[in-house]
């Protein structure tokens, strides 16, 4: 009995092996190139099986749309372009296991009706698409209903025409668990697009002069983006309809306009933004029926307005960040408050620390007349830094008749948070 | 000095008219900055010219927003539906930044035809170019108060 079954392990320990080698055996590499027998990435996938490894020599391969319908990984050597002429889609995936790098994949069709990528994965997982280079692409790399994939080091540039006619730099849609990691995005219409994804990670990432958003969240949950740098945007991130986004020391920078944002939040709950940069945007951050977000630790300097604190956004938490040369630090649109502020560092804080604790003896009341004239009668700007503002803001500021009384910091801190 | 006086009188009266001009009450529809102005109920900056609309109040104040679903989710609040004093413009799908009557508009939801906030319903100004989108697309015909009840479900 005892023989028999230890047998039966050995018959099975050598089938396990040999399954291992034939898999092993099955990964050859083909080689595409102008002078060899295969001369286009279309033959070569034709003839690979899964798991093998197609190899493509520099040179310009425009072949229309190529479709990657089996488990393979194709590497470009010394930055071999794929062009796509301006018509359909280039590169199609549509089987799992698919690792594409190394490329130069430029000019996908525009449409009004379908949405053309230079690489659109479609319903697959476990693919990647590392170190390529996307020019002038509609949608550069577009995930569809896709799950465990790694979208890292793309160097990735639009055309920045007019908005209807540019697509996205990355764009996700209905995907689970995939990362986005150390890709550069140029202008395009967002630089990066999140819609219906879970569990999405965007890491050490650059966004710069993307028509509409340097990264866009809708109808997501549980997601993160930390170490990325938006700047320049139309405006830096949008956050719509979404649960439980981490938001980590991230930089948003110069995003100026009329309607722009460093992070503009919109029915946001149970989320976290801590030690992020804004510097000199027109608003910092925009809060519209959030709740229970918390925000700490971050920079906020030369913003127009470093805070939009919305009436309708309950419960949130602003602890130990800094405020300094913002026009304005926060403004609101009513005398209701239901927010929490402690231990921030307020630049325009003028109150004593007579018991050393390092907190400031008297609350500060951050939020100015002026600012919430401001919000209901928008050309009154022009009276910016006019001596009889300042005069409104002291009276306002001994006697509260239209600002939130509630909305004080009880603790300001007396030194700048490091 | 007499002469003086009058001149700055007219000169006044001049001003009062184009002041009043300039700042009389405007009833028709506003262009949307494309790019740059922002959705009145969303604030997400309006973008796609297919799918811009509008709302004109009964006082001629312009609302702007970036597709059909904001438009009817704001009016829900600031309770305007079936008010018939507000007017709601919507863009003609098939000729991107041209305004037409929302009530009057042919409508198709197709969820392959994605809008900025997700309601995927296109307008069209007329049965024609309707028909040539279903043809060529599918979807699902809807009218006016269709669309409507498709937000309010949506956002119940």
């Amino acid at each position: 009995m005892q023989l028999k079954l230890s047998a039966t392990y050995f018959l099975f320990l050598i089938l396990f092996i040999l399954v291992l080698f034939s898999t092993c055996s099955l990964g050859k590499t083909i080689i595409v190139a102008a002078n060899s027998q295969i001369t286009t990435i279309k033959e070569a996938i034709s003839l690979a099986n899964d798991f093998d490894t197609i190899l493509i020599k520099p040179g310009v391969y425009s072949e229309g749309n190529i479709i990657v319908n089996k488990k393979l990984t194709i590497i470009g050597e010394d930055f071999p372009v794929v062009n796509g002429k301006g018509s359909g889609e280039i590169f199609t995936v549509i089987s799992t296991d698919v690792h594409i790098s190394g490329l130069v994949i430029k000019n996908s069709g525009v449409s009004f009706l379908e949405e053309h990528a230079g690489i659109k994965m479609k319903e697959v997982s476990n693919c990647s698409a590392t170190g390529n280079k996307f020019i002038n692409n509609f949608f550069a790399i577009y995930l569809a209903k896709s799950s465990d994939c790694i979208i890292s080091n793309n160097y990735i540039e639009g055309e920045r025409k007019r908005e209807a006619n540019s697509g996205n730099g990355i764009h996700l849609w209905y995907c689970r668990d995939v990362v986005i990691e150390n890709n550069k995005v140029f202008n395009h219409r967002d630089g990066i697009y999140f819609e219906f994804v879970r569990n999405g990670k965007i890491i050490n990432n650059h966004s710069e002069r993307n028509l509409r958003y340097g990264l866009h969240f809708m109808f997501s949950d549980s997601c993160s983006y930390s170490n990325n740098t938006f700047q320049n945007n139309g405006a830096g991130v949008a956050v719509m309809y979404t649960k439980n986004v981490l938001m980590f020391e991230n930089h948003f920078l110069k995003n100026w306009g009329a309607a722009s944002y460093g992070i503009l939040l919109k029915d946001i709950s149970d989320s976290k933004i801590e030690k992020n940069i804004f510097d000199e945007n027109s608003i910092g951050l925009y809060m519209e029926g959030c709740s229970r977000v918390t925000v700490g630790k971050n920079n906020f300097t030369k913003n127009g307005w470093a805070l939009k604190l919305m009436a309708n956004s309950m419960e949130n938490y602003f602890y130990n960040n800094n405020f300094v040369a913002n026009s304005f630090d926060i403004s609101t649109n009513s005398r209701q408050n239901f927010n929490t502020f402690e231990k921030n560092y307020w630049a325009e804080y003028d109150g004593y620390d007579l018991n050393k604790d390092g907190y400031g003896d008297v609350p500060f009341r951050p939020v100015t007349m002026f600012s919430m004239m401001i919000e209901s009668h928008p050309t009154s700007l022009v009276l910016l830094h006019s001596l009889f503002i300042d005069i409104l803001n002291v009276a306002e500021s001994i006697i509260p008749a239209i600002t939130p009384e509630a909305l004080t910091d009880s603790k300001p801190r007396m030194r700048m948070m490091n | 000095m007499h002469n003086y006086k009058l001149t700055s009188i007219l000169l006044l009266l001049f001003l009062l008219i184009l002041l009043f001009t300039s700042f009389g009450c405007k009833s028709g529809p506003e262009p949307i900055n494309y790019g740059q102005d922002e959705c009145e109920f969303c604030r997400m900056q309006i973008s796609d010219n297919r799918y811009g609309s509008e709302i004109i109040t009964d006082k001629g104040k312009v609302f702007k927003f970036d597709e059909a679903g904001c438009m009817i989710e704001y009016a829900m609040v600031k309770n305007l539906i079936g008010d018939a004093n507000q007017k709601f413009l919507v863009t003609d799908f098939a000729v991107p930044e041209t305004f037409i009557d929302a009530n009057s508009a042919f409508y198709v939801h197709n969820e392959n035809f994605r809008s900025p906030m997700g309601l995927n319903v296109m307008a069209f100004d007329s049965e024609i170019s309707r028909q040539k989108i279903v043809a060529e697309n599918n979807g699902h015909i809807l009218n006016w108060v269709d669309v409507i009840e498709l937000v309010k479900q949506r956002s119940m």
